[in-house]
Parts: structure tokens; sequence; C-alpha cells
């Protein structure tokens, strides 16, 4: 009887040194893209995120940022031979498809000389420009545009001068 | 059919010095542009409205061809609504522009 | 006064075009520009924080916040034109989670391993840091402590680590990311050319006729030069473009010789093509005769793994692994002879036909070649033969060194080719390609810091994966970590680098600028600085140093890497971590400070803040007192002016948009080895490689040796990891702006659909892929940007949910050290179907 409980008792022990073994990996920490304290764990994969239902064009950060792509492009061909995006936003094309016009700023080359038809240096467009999926940002972001900022300095202004 | 968009945009163009002021005077009797700074060394900025995108497109290339013009480059480009351009744009309700078309 | 939208507009497009020219706007000179705040929008240059190519931006800035960022059309690299992140460069510093003070694991009130993290003052940190570093080296020597580092430390960062690790403390325990990154690149150029650089820049692609993309997907990972490579494609159709993978990338888009090879099969092809060159008479024997000598490297060299490991112990040069002996010619012919077309198509899974047309790209005189490669040979267990063996062709062939004709090694990060080459941060390297194991080396590097001789170790330091394991077998005892995320980053995460970390031995300190994987594994966090919240530079792929300014203030307690190595030095005096016999030869340093000795020794600190550039605020020069950035500066230069990595004056780099190295009499260098390009070649020699002691370059002859592990029964399927282009790296700055998060939210699991259906899956099923190592969960993607052959697997690391490295082999190049990412064997398992 001892000799059994002693048994149970170290294997109780192995056991319990593996869970604080494996505890340890996982000692607590702040969240950040991944959830604190989760590193030794193999965490479930959330569904394929899913193209936005109502892609209505995005307001940008600032003037100089490339549009996102407000619809999806899964399978669009734009290789060597074909640029699918072109066929609607091409300059002969926009009016026509409903789409905005790629921007004159793509007419120009490396040496900022003015071109006939878009810069091959633009030719991939999924360089700078990207479709967005349904996903949540993981951490918020705080960002403020200008025009943000010079309100807020306004404001500032405005109370401070209230004193 | 009314136009749905107006086009702002602004170019840096390059002069030779002696030949800046001519430059500049050829561009301020072209319609819808403004030339809004100048500088010694043959820097114009030049800003222009426009109804049609090719009107942007079609001044590069008849400023590029100016005597004495080294070469103009397009460095902003803004699409606004015309219901609300002359709508204030006071800075503290002012949203990005929401149909920019840049770089 | 009110504006409408209109005249907003117009004042904004002014405003814009002004400050890329560069030009005030003169006050009355437009009656456009009625609202005075927004000609406070200050316009300042800055290189990209992302990777290797260097784009400069233009950074907009307001009442202390970044408002906007653009391409910079005065850059000879981007011409105005930025990648999505470089677009995004605006908000990577404002995710919510910034880090904004130092964090301690505590229980009751003190410091414990297995307590939760709350907030400490920089003074408490410190003090800790200090105690646990002097410990350390009392208790157990200098060699239990060490630092990881990085190729995204501005260059002083870098200069100021190695400096306080490899003087001060007297360990050469530093090593940087760039280990991961390009340490393959460094050993061939340093065995086949004797200098650690490219010999070409950017400007080769606007006069080749024939890209090769080896083992990189440039479309992705480099996106601005690949901009430049498609103008130079679609505008001059006679141009080619070939790209070999083990796998179909977006690259391929481009490719008029689209090649999908089986892993490992590069050396054969490689070899293939020197033995066509030969066999169909284009070597340029002139140029052989006089300009190379051909040498056979040691085989059999094992990888990089534990010394115990059965492959080790069955290599028979693990041990000393970077030798070669001599050969001629006709040895060298007769060693390629063996690798036929035939076999080469055999063992490759390339067709005849497209290999054929691959060699003619390097055999055809008439054709100039430019070959870019980067982590697919570099994060290779062979990664050093195989960067030797594409200098190879372009040696045989004359092809090197000049417009067009360019063996190009990319680089990955930011400052790789600036704080990892320039300044010395690898574990066996000090400042412009010296090496600690060098005699003459340690003694000028002690020259120039005012150190008595003996002062820096001559031991090779430990390497990034050595680091992993010295900290799960206890020896390293402090481990110091910036700018990197090897918790997300390194391989084998499970079994080596995670229970080091954890190990109750170690006390693990990560610098960084939010709560990365890295950070939530460590005991004590510090809040770090990052881009244009301090002054910095970087050194691009073609050697272009570019300089930044301090444009906006860090938030919270937080601040650079650089404050914190040199505040830090403060807390150690020399005496504490200096035994008596050395003190003895210096004993004028015994009552300093590390500070003292390595930073306020009469050099560094020579520059007084009115030195500094007015208008631009820098915190490490204020809090220091003297112009630090310059004096380190001025400090390394002094390694490597009259040695060929001469820089220009410092402050012409805050006006420039940067030089390319050797910068001589004020001019940069383009095309090295070359008589009128490079100011070291003596005149009429026409090619020099100076950097050999007899002006001779190496051409290598390898044998095709097996990798470490290959899909089998158990494990059947090859899994290759890498990026993509719309996050940088393991995602702590890119995934934390909406829109790029948005782009690709998460990693998956890329496989051919044929392989789906084997396995009994479809596009979207979530399943384990698991290897020897470890496992990771992740949805399946059979439709996506990368299309992998069948029995290959492709999964990015940039996800910190999907640690892929947990599954990733920690095979190494046995010379560079540097990690296979790209192959192991993986079995997948079905987790739910979807």
């Amino acid at each position: 009887m001892k000799w059994f409980t002693m048994l149970s008792l170290s294997l109780a022990l192995v056991v319990a040194g593996l869970v604080i073994a494996e505890e340890h990996r996982d000692d607590s920490a702040p969240d950040g893209l991944r959830p604190g304290g989760t590193l030794s764990q193999s965490l479930p994969a959330p569904p394929l995120a899913g193209e936005p239902r109502d892609a209505g064009r995005e307001v940008l950060n600032y003037p100089e940022q490339p549009p996102v792509i407000p619809h999806g492009i899964r399978d669009y061909q734009v290789d060597v031979r074909a640029n699918r995006c072109l066929t609607c936003h091409s300059r002969s094309e926009a009016v026509q498809a409903g789409a905005p016009m790629v921007s004159i700023s793509h007419f120009r080359d490396r040496h900022q000389q003015v071109l006939a038809a878009v810069s091959p240096d633009r030719y991939f467009c999924t360089q700078c420009h990207v479709p967005q999926t349904d996903a949540s940002p993981i951490v918020p972001n705080t960002f403020r545009t200008v025009d943000e900022v010079l309100g807020d300095m306004l404001r500032e202004r405005r109370e401070g001068g209230g004193q | 059919m009314p136009n749905e968009v107006l086009h702002i945009a602004s170019l840096l163009v390059h002069a030779r010095p002696e030949h800046s002021r001519e430059v500049a005077q050829w561009l301020g009797a072209q319609p819808g542009i403004e030339v809004s700074a100048e500088d010694p060394s043959g820097k114009l900025v030049v800003v222009v409205e426009s109804e049609r995108e090719a009107r942007i497109l079609e001044l590069i290339d008849s400023v590029q061809v100016q005597p004495g013009v080294l070469g103009a480059a397009l460095v902003y480009h803004q699409v606004l609504d015309p219901a609300t351009a002359d709508a204030p744009a006071n800075p503290v309700e002012q949203q990005a522009p929401a149909e920019g078309m840049p770089t | 006064m009110k504006l409408t939208r209109r005249e907003f507009a117009k004042a904004n497009a002014a405003a814009v075009a002004a400050a890329t020219a560069g030009l005030a706007m003169p006050v009355g000179a437009s009656n456009l520009i009625t609202n005075a705040e927004l000609t406070q929008l200050k316009w300042n240059k800055a290189p990209c924080r992302f990777c290797g190519v260097g784009c400069s931006v233009m950074v907009g800035t307001q009442n202390d916040r970044i408002v906007a960022t653009h391409g910079d059309i005065h850059s000879e690299v981007n011409r105005g034109l930025n990648c999505v992140k470089g677009y995004f460069l605006s908000k990577i510093l404002y995710g919510q989670d910034r880090l904004q003070q130092p964090m301690l694991r505590k229980r009751n009130g003190v410091y414990d391993k297995r307590g939760d993290f709350e907030p400490v003052s920089w003074d408490e940190a410190f003090d800790l840091m200090a105690d646990k570093f002097k410990t350390a080296i009392r208790d157990h020597g200098p060699d239990s402590v060490a630092m990881f580092g990085s190729g995204q430390w501005t260059i002083w960062e870098g200069y100021a680590a190695s400096k306080l690790f490899k003087a001060g403390l007297r360990t050469n325990n530093i090593d940087p990311n760039a280990r991961h990154c390009m340490a393959s690149a460094v050993y061939a150029f340093m065995r086949g050319f004797g200098s650690d650089e490219p010999m070409g820049v950017y400007d080769d692609i606007e006069h080749a006729n024939a890209f090769v993309l080896w083992g990189s997907n440039m479309a992705e990972m480099h996106p601005i030069l690949w901009t430049r490579v498609t103008d130079r494609r679609l505008s001059f159709p006679d141009t080619q473009v070939a790209v070999l993978s083990t796998f179909e990338h977006r690259s391929f888009d481009l490719a008029d010789i689209p090649m999908v090879m089986t892993p490992n099969a590069d050396v054969v092809i490689l070899n293939y093509i020197a033995n066509h060159i030969i066999q169909t008479g284009r070597v340029d024997r002139d140029f052989v005769d006089s300009h190379t000598n051909f040498v056979r490297a040691v085989d059999d060299i094992g990888y990089g793994l534990r010394d115990e490991h059965p492959l080790q112990q069955a290599a028979a040069n693990a041990d000393d692994p970077n030798r070669w002996t001599a050969m001629s010619f006709d040895q060298f012919a007769e060693h390629v002879s063996e690798f036929t077309l035939e076999r080469a198509a055999r063992e490759s899974g390339v067709s005849e036909n497209r290999l054929e047309q691959l060699a003619e790209l390097y055999a055809d005189p008439d054709i100039k070649v430019m070959t870019f490669w980067t982590m697919g040979v570099n994060q290779h267990t062979r990664g050093v033969w195989v960067n030797n063996l594409i200098y190879n062709l372009h040696l045989l062939t004359g092809k090197i060194s000049e417009p067009g004709n360019s063996p190009f090694s990319l680089t990955g990060q930011p400052s790789a080719c600036g704080t990892a080459r320039e300044v010395g941060t690898f574990a066996h390297r000090l400042p412009a390609d010296r090496v600690v194991t060098n005699p003459e080396h340690r003694a000028f590097a002690e020259d120039v810091w005012k150190l008595p001789e003996g002062t820096i170790p001559e031991k090779v330091g430990f390497h990034a994966v050595e680091q992993s394991r010295k900290l799960k077998d206890g020896e390293i005892k402090v481990y110091w970590t910036q700018v990197n995320n090897n918790m997300q980053a390194g391989p084998n995460t499970q079994q080596e680098i995670l229970p080091g970390w954890r190990n109750d031995e170690a006390f693990v300190i990560v610098s960084d600028i939010y709560p990365t994987a890295s950070a939530q594994a460590a005991d004590l966090i510090l809040p770090a600085a990052s881009w244009v919240e301090k002054e910095g530079a970087f050194g691009n792929s073609e050697r272009r140093t570019q300089f930044f300014h301090q444009l906006v203030t860090a938030p919270g307690e937080s601040r650079s890497d650089l404050w914190q190595l040199v505040e830090f030095s403060k807390r150690i005096r020399v005496d504490e971590v200096w035994p008596a016999d050395h003190l003895d030869k210096a004993p004028e340093y015994r009552d300093s400070t590390l500070f003292d000795l390595l930073y306020a020794n009469g050099q560094v600190d020579r520059y007084p803040l009115s030195d500094m550039e007015e208008g631009y605020a820098n915190q490490e020069a204020e809090a220091f007192g003297f112009y630090i950035q310059k004096g380190l500066f001025e400090e390394y230069a002094r390694f490597g002016r009259g040695k060929g990595k001469d820089l220009d004056d410092f402050d012409n780099y805050h006006q420039n948009r940067g030089m390319r190295w050797p910068v001589v009499d004020g001019k940069e260098t383009l095309w090295r080895y070359r008589e009128g390009y490079d100011p070291y070649v003596e005149e009429g020699r026409g090619v020099q490689f100076y950097a050999k002691p007899d002006d001779r370059a190496l051409i290598f002859a390898v044998p095709d040796e097996p990798p470490p592990e290959s899909p089998d029964d158990e494990f059947p399927y090859w899994l290759s990891t890498g990026r993509v282009l719309e996050h940088w790296h393991t995602g702590s700055m890119t995934r934390r702006v909406p829109e790029l998060h948005r782009a690709v939210p998460a990693a998956l699991l890329y496989m051919h659909p044929e392989d789906a259906r084997a396995e009994g899956v479809r596009r979207g099923s979530e399943m384990k892929v698991i290897s020897r190592r470890g496992e990771v969960r992740l949805r399946v993607e059979t439709r996506g940007r990368v299309r992998p052959p069948r029995g290959l697997v492709y999964v990015p690391f940039f996800d910190a949910n999907r640690l892929i490295n947990n599954v990733v082999l920690d095979a190494t190049d046995p010379i560079s050290k540097q990690t296979d990412f790209k192959k192991c064997a993986v079995r997948l398992e079905l987790v739910s179907l979807a």
C-alpha cells in the first residue's frame, strides 16, 4: 500500500513538473498581435477572411496614398501578356466601365517624362494598390490625418485662448 | 450632362532661369491656371483646375515644349465633387479628400 | 478666414509641389496660402523603414506627428515611387499599443522570472540590468552575456552596440538578425573577392538585357527594384527575364523563362551552366587568365546542427568548412563536366529546353545579364556555395563589374549593408571587413578606440542560432535583443528558442516598440523609439548611405536603442567587468565607466551640439550633451577610409539622397573593380579585384550534397517559408496598419490543388502543419499568389498567431551559420474541413 502511494505521489510530481515546465513557457505577458502567455500553444486558425460586401471607395489618409481596391481581384490576370486591371481603369475604358481612371501621375516615367500610356514601371498594380478583406483590425491605429491634427491644434489654441 | 468631378492638380515646372519670366507669363495666360510660386533658379509651382483629366495631361505636354522649359512634373492630383467644392472647408470639419486619385 | 474646399485643395496642391521642389512658398507670392497652419506642414526626406532597396520618402509632419508620406522624386532609387508598405509608413508608429515605459516581471515588488510584468522606471530597469551583467561576467566570464541586434539598427546604433560588447564587456557575443538574412552572401563575398559588398549598383538594371532571379521574389520583397526591372523589360521587348524558384510566385508574372525546381537542385543547375559555358567555348579566357584563380572547396561540411547531431558527427569537415585548395582550369572543367544538361534537368525537374535558355543568358557574349538573389540562395544549407557558384558564371564570362553585367546580391533589411557590413555587428567582425580572429585587425580597432592591447577577444562570438542553443543550455545568463523579433523569426522555436528564453538561468531583455512575441517571452521590456523618432542612417543594398533627422518625438518614455545602449554603459565601471591583469595595462581607466571608455573618449564626444543642423530635435545628443551621431560616424569612418569603404563628410548626407561608398574626393563609386569607375583600381589594370592579395577573384568547384532533411513517408511534404509584400518580416509594424492588415490578415497554407484533393481538403480547410519539431494550425489556400508545385507547401512567417518557425529545422549553412528557412519536411493533418 505504502509503495503504491509513493509511486502515485512521484507520478503526480512528475506530471506536476511537466505542467510547471509548460506553464513557464507561457508566463503571463501583455497582449500584442498574439494574446499574452500563449507562446507554446498552437492557436486555432480563423476562417479565411471574406471580401467586404459594401465595397465603397475609402477615404484616403493623405492625398498621396494609393487608393485601396474596393473589390475582389481573385484570379485577375496581370502578367507580361495581359493586365486585367487596365481593362476597366485605362484611360480609354474607364468612363464606359464606370471605374476611376488610372491617376495621370501614372503617365510619366522614371525621368518625369510624360508618356502616352501608363508607365511600364507602374504596370504591376498590386505593388501599391491592395484589396481589402473584411478582417477587423487586431490593434487600433491612432494615426491622425493632417486635417484632424490641424483641428486639434485649432481646438487647443481656442481652449488655450479661453483661459 | 454636367461634369461629375473637378480636378485640382499641381505641377512643378523647371525652366532655364533666363526664361522663367516668359514661361510664367505663358502659363498665366492659360485658362484655369495659377502660378503660385517662383524661385530664381527657374522652378515654378503651377496649380491647375479642370473638369477634364485630359486637360492636365495636355497642359503638361504643351508646357514641356515651351522654349526654355527643362521639364514639367505632376506633383499632386486631387478630385473634388463640384457640388461641394465651394462649401466651406474649415479644417476642423474637413475630412481627408474623399475622391483623391493620387500617385 | 474660411476656405472653400476648392481653395483648400488648391492651397494644398501648391504647398505639396513647393515642398517637393524644396521651394519656400514666399509670403505674399500667392493668395492661395491664406491658412497659416497649412504652411507649417514640414516635409523632410528619410529612407524607408522597411527593406534593403532603400527608397527615399518625403515625410510630412505637423504638430509633432507624421501626417503623410510619399515617394521622393529626387531619389535615384525610387524616383517618387513607393510600394504599398512604403506608402503606409505614416501609420506604422501609431499602433495603439506602443510600448511607452519599461516593464519588468515582478513578484512582491522585486524581479521574479515567474512574475507578472509591471511598469518600472528607466533607473530601476538599468540598475537591474547592470547588476545582471556584472554578476554574470564576474561569475561566469564575459561570454555568459550576449546581444542579438539587427540590420534595422541605424548604423551608429549597431556601431555603439558592437563597441559596447566587443570592447567594453569584452565578448564577441553580438550578432545581428542579418545572420538570418544575408550572412551567406557575406561569406561568399569574402571568399570570392575579399570585400563584402556588391560590385554593381541599381543602375545596372537600366543597362542589362537579361535578368535572372535566383531564389528571389523581387515582385513582393524588393518591389521598387521590380518596377525598374519591369520598366526595362516592357520598354525593351528584347529583354529577357528568367525566374527560378521552388514554387511559382508573383515574379513569375514577368518571366520569359519560368522555372520551378526541386529544392536543393540549384547546385546542380549552376554547375551545369558553368559546364555549358566551357563546352560551348564561351569562356572569356583573357578575363579568366588575368583576373581569377580556380579553387576546390572542402566538401562534406555538415549542416550547422548541434554538435551531437548524427549528421554533424558524420560530416568530415564540419569543424572547418571554410577552406579550399588551388586547382587548374582544366581540373575545374573536368569537375563540372559531370553536370550535364540531362542530369540537371532530371534532378531539378526543369525542362532541358528552359535550362539551356537560362545557360545561354550567361554564355552568349552579346547579352548583358544581371543576376538577383535573396533568401532562396542565402537561407540554404549550401548558401555560401550557391553564392559562389553564381559568381562563377559571371567570372567565367567576364560579365562583372560593368554596366549591365552584374551579379547582384539583394539584402533584406534597410541597413544590412550599412549596419551589419560597414560597422561589423556580426560575431566575427570588426568595422570595414575586419575580423576578430586577425591580430592586426584587433590591434587596429584597439588603436582607433584608444584601448589597451588585448581588449578585443580573439574568439568568435555566438552566432544567432548558437545564441538560442546556449540560452537553452544555460550558458548565456544575460541576453539583450534590439530591433528584432527572434521568438517569431528564429528557427525551431519550441525546442530551442522559447525554452532558452524562459530558462531560469537566463535574464532576457527585449527593446522594441510593440509587445511582440519576443517581448512576451522577455523578462524586461524596454520601450524603443523608431525610424524618424531619432536621427539615423541606413545603408542600402547598393552601398548607398542615407541619413534622416529626428522629425517627431517618441511617445511616453520610449527611447532610441542608441540612447539605451549608451545610457546603460554609464552604469558599469571598467573595473567591474575587466579582470585585474587587463586593467593593469590601462590603470587610468580603473575608475571610469564604460561610457567614459567608449563614448566620452575624446572622439565620440568631440562634436558640440552647435554642429547639429538647426531646426531639428535630437533626443540622444541633447541627453548626452554632444552630437553623438556625428562622433560615432567620424570614429567608424576611420576604419573604412583608404580601405575602399570611404564615406563622405557627415553633413553632406543630411542634404543629399545618399551616396554609394567608396566616396572619394566627394564622388561616389558605381562599379567596383573596374578602371574608370573605381578610384581604387590602379591605372592600366582594366579590372582589378584589389581586395584579394593577388588581385584575383576565386572561382569555386563545389560538389552536390544532399539537404539535412527531405520528405519521407512520415513527413511527405517540403515546407518553404518566406514573406509577403504587404507585411514587413514578423508584421509587428505593418499588421498594426489597418489597410495592410485587411489586405493580408493571416498567414495561410499555400498548396497545390491536387495535393489538397489528395489530402481530402479544400480551400479554407483548417490543417495542422507538423514537423519533427512542432506544429502550427493554418487555413488552406489553393488559389493564392503563391502557387507551389505538388509536394511542397509554403507558409509566410509574418503572423504571430501562426508561428511557422515552430516547425522549421534549425540547420544552417556550416560556413555562414545562416538558417535554412526554405526547406524541411512536414506532414499535414486535417483539423476541420470548413
